[in-house]
């Protein structure tokens, strides 16, 4: 088995020296697959993700056990900007796309660190090809566009930096069911396509499980439950809590309804 | 009848209605308004008699009037770029200016640079030498003063950019002293050559003389109360700050650093994820600002008696501008630079000779410095955020 591209070993991240969010949190993403963080609110999915794009600086938290491993390298200590220039590229939760700037001025400022123009110019049609959308609003201040043509471009923007692996946080967040689909596709053509790794952090356990190769489930901090999707959804537990699923027909009683229990073995 | 809606005037919202008006406009708006202020201006004209004898006047006060715009709207970029990016306001930005001033003297006079062999052109290789210098400067102000307090309170930042302040300005008294350092560079060739360009718009009996006291070419109307005065050099500040503002325009709208520096104003930690470095981003903002203060400098010098200590001043008169513009808005430091050089000359054509004839205590009144801040206060009303500022969404 060759190494995977990026593997987190029992990593600890604490905010503002005190408040110890990720406890000993271990995930493999191997080179070429669709990866699948899910999670209740608050169990550390974001904060995972920045621990790896080394964003955890600027909000006061750091990596403080464990190794990061990107391509046989440690990247814990490295900084924002040099774990870009590796090639990792994170999309942050709700978009955060530069409002006052144009949609090709968006673009422009996710292939910042191509050195060459030419190939930025190249990297935009590719953008363009997967988002026509875009390209139709190309001059558009991209603050006024509808939530959906935002997340495009969000996701446009890390294609422009042509990374190894892309860091999606909540590509989902706020988009109408459709449309969220149609962003689904793209990330698996993407994926496909282009051969960009993928870690999705979702909220939405079915669509994530649906295009993912392999997924983990955390809790408080923890990965609690990891698998090929396949696995999971016949998981039960998985299906009640993440995917909303019982056996139909039947009525519930309350002492079937013992989730506490099954609950209590997860957070253990 | 069925519309039964009241038709009482309400104050309120006889405001709020102005507001959204105003908000609902892009600046082409703003730039009637410019043509509203000249249209007054020239009503003034007629009505106050001092300025009946020579309607030339007007154009002279317009004209006046756009080239001190041009020197504050050109110091006013500056300090908005500053706050745009850092959310500091630079209290050492008129020394930044000083320091400008200076360093085209020590190339004009100690130096004596020239440039293509006309004495009135060594000024092109000073502001090049002084814009280099004042980026490197702000690079290095950058790197040592403030990179250090990323993190800190907003405030100690702007306290410490008053320490700056004083610091500069004692350095500049020890280096230099106190005394004016002047320096006379236009020849009479150079002076002519500008005169072709400028369009004639002054009755033919009048006339071209130097003042021997300023240096300035001017022209003279005789038979009239007021000579109307041109001062020929202003053509070039004019000159000099659109093509430095045309070029900050183009940097920030095409080339890859000033995409950055923008989207670092809009969000820093995205931009943070796209590889951009806001600590280069900072020290090239800061570049920019003091070549900028540098510029503004040179050119304030050059037309106002040399380099001198109270140059800092003007760095002061461009506070009401970007308060009026908007803090965060180049075209507001623009537009506002230009409103407030403009009423500061009407103030100066026409009100001051009405009070001063009117009032006998007011015999020297001067309105120049009140007139800006009025109107201030008035567009406040209307637009807390000044005219192009964005609004921001406090929650209490």
């Amino acid at each position: 088995m060759t190494d995977p591209l990026l593997s987190l070993n029992n990593i600890e991240v604490i905010y503002n020296r005190v408040i110890l969010v990720l406890k000993g949190l271990s995930i493999k993403v191997d080179e070429g697959k669709i990866v699948a963080l899910l999670g209740a609110n608050g169990a550390g999915k974001s904060t995972t993700l920045k621990a790896i794009s080394g964003l955890l600086k600027p909000e006061n938290g750091a990596v403080t056990d464990g190794s990061i491993v990107y391509k046989g390298q440690n990247i814990h200590n490295s900084d924002a900007a040099a774990i870009v220039r590796k090639g990792i590229f994170q999309v942050m939760e709700g978009r955060r796309i530069f409002e006052h700037l144009t949609v090709e001025e968006n673009l422009r400022a996710g292939a910042y660190i191509q050195r060459n123009p030419m190939e930025a110019r190249r990297r935009m049609q590719i953008v363009y090809e997967y988002f026509p959308r875009l390209n139709e609003r190309k001059r558009q201040v991209a603050g006024f566009m509808s939530g959906g043509e935002q997340q495009m471009l969000a996701i446009g923007r890390a294609l422009m930096a042509n990374p190894k692996l892309i860091l999606l946080d909540e590509p989902s967040l706020g988009l109408a069911p459709l449309l969220v689909q149609e962003i689904f596709r793209i990330i698996k053509r993407i994926n496909q396509e282009q051969g960009m790794t993928i870690l999705l952090v979702e909220q939405n356990a079915n669509i994530a499980l649906s295009v993912a190769d392999y997924a983990y489930i955390m809790e408080n901090g923890r990965v609690v439950l990891d698998g090929t999707p396949q696995d999971l959804t016949a998981n039960a537990d998985v299906r009640e809590f993440y995917l909303g699923l019982t056996d139909v027909g039947h009525r519930k009683s309350y002492r079937d309804v013992k989730h506490y229990k099954r609950r209590k073995r997860w957070l253990s | 009848m069925l519309n039964t809606r009241e038709k009482s005037f309400s104050l309120q919202g006889f405001l709020d209605n102005l507001q959204a008006y105003f908000a609902a406009k892009s600046w082409r708006w703003y730039l009637t308004l410019f043509g509203i202020l000249a249209v007054m201006a020239y009503i003034l004209n007629w009505f106050v008699p001092q300025a009946q004898d020579n309607p030339a006047a007007f154009v002279r006060y317009t004209y006046n009037g756009i080239a001190e715009g041009a020197i504050l709207a050109l110091v006013s970029v500056g300090l908005v770029l500053i706050y745009k990016a850092t959310d500091v306001i630079n209290f050492a930005h008129g020394e930044f200016m000083m320091l400008g001033a200076y360093i085209a003297y020590e190339m004009l006079v100690e130096f004596k640079v020239s440039f293509l062999g006309i004495d009135g052109l060594g000024l092109v290789p000073a502001l090049i030498a002084a814009a280099v210098i004042m980026g490197l400067l702000g690079i290095l102000v950058e790197r040592l003063i403030l990179r250090p307090l990323v993190g800190e309170p907003v405030i100690s930042v702007i306290m410490v950019t008053i320490g700056l302040s004083s610091i500069i300005h004692a350095g500049v008294g020890l280096q230099w002293g106190t005394d004016a350092k002047t320096w006379q560079v236009r020849d009479t060739a150079l002076a002519d050559g500008i005169l072709a360009q400028v369009p004639e718009v002054f009755p033919e009996d009048s006339e071209i003389r130097q003042d021997l006291e300023t240096g300035a070419y001017e022209r003279e109307i005789e038979g009239s109360r007021r000579p109307v005065r041109f001062q020929y050099d202003k053509v070039y500040i004019v000159l000099i700050v659109s093509v430095v503002i045309l070029a900050l325009i183009f940097f920030f709208k095409y080339s890859k650093q000033g995409i950055a520096m923008r989207a670092t104003a809009d969000d820093q930690q995205a931009s943070l994820s796209m590889g951009i470095s806001v600590k280069r981003i900072f020290a090239i903002t800061w570049s920019i600002a003091a070549m900028t203060a540098g510029i503004a400098g040179l050119i304030v010098a050059d037309t106002g008696g040399g380099a001198k200590t109270d140059i800092p001043g003007v760095g002061l008169r461009a506070f009401p501008v970007i308060i009026l513009g908007g803090l965060d808005s180049i075209a507001g430091a623009i537009v506002g630079g230009l409103m407030i050089g403009l009423l500061e000359q009407y103030a100066v054509g026409y009100i001051d000779p009405l009070l001063q004839e009117n009032f006998a205590s007011l015999a020297s009144a001067s309105t120049k410095n009140v007139v800006p801040y009025l109107v201030l206060v008035v567009i406040l009303m209307f637009k807390p955020y000044g005219l192009f500022g964005q609004k921001r969404i406090e929650r209490v």
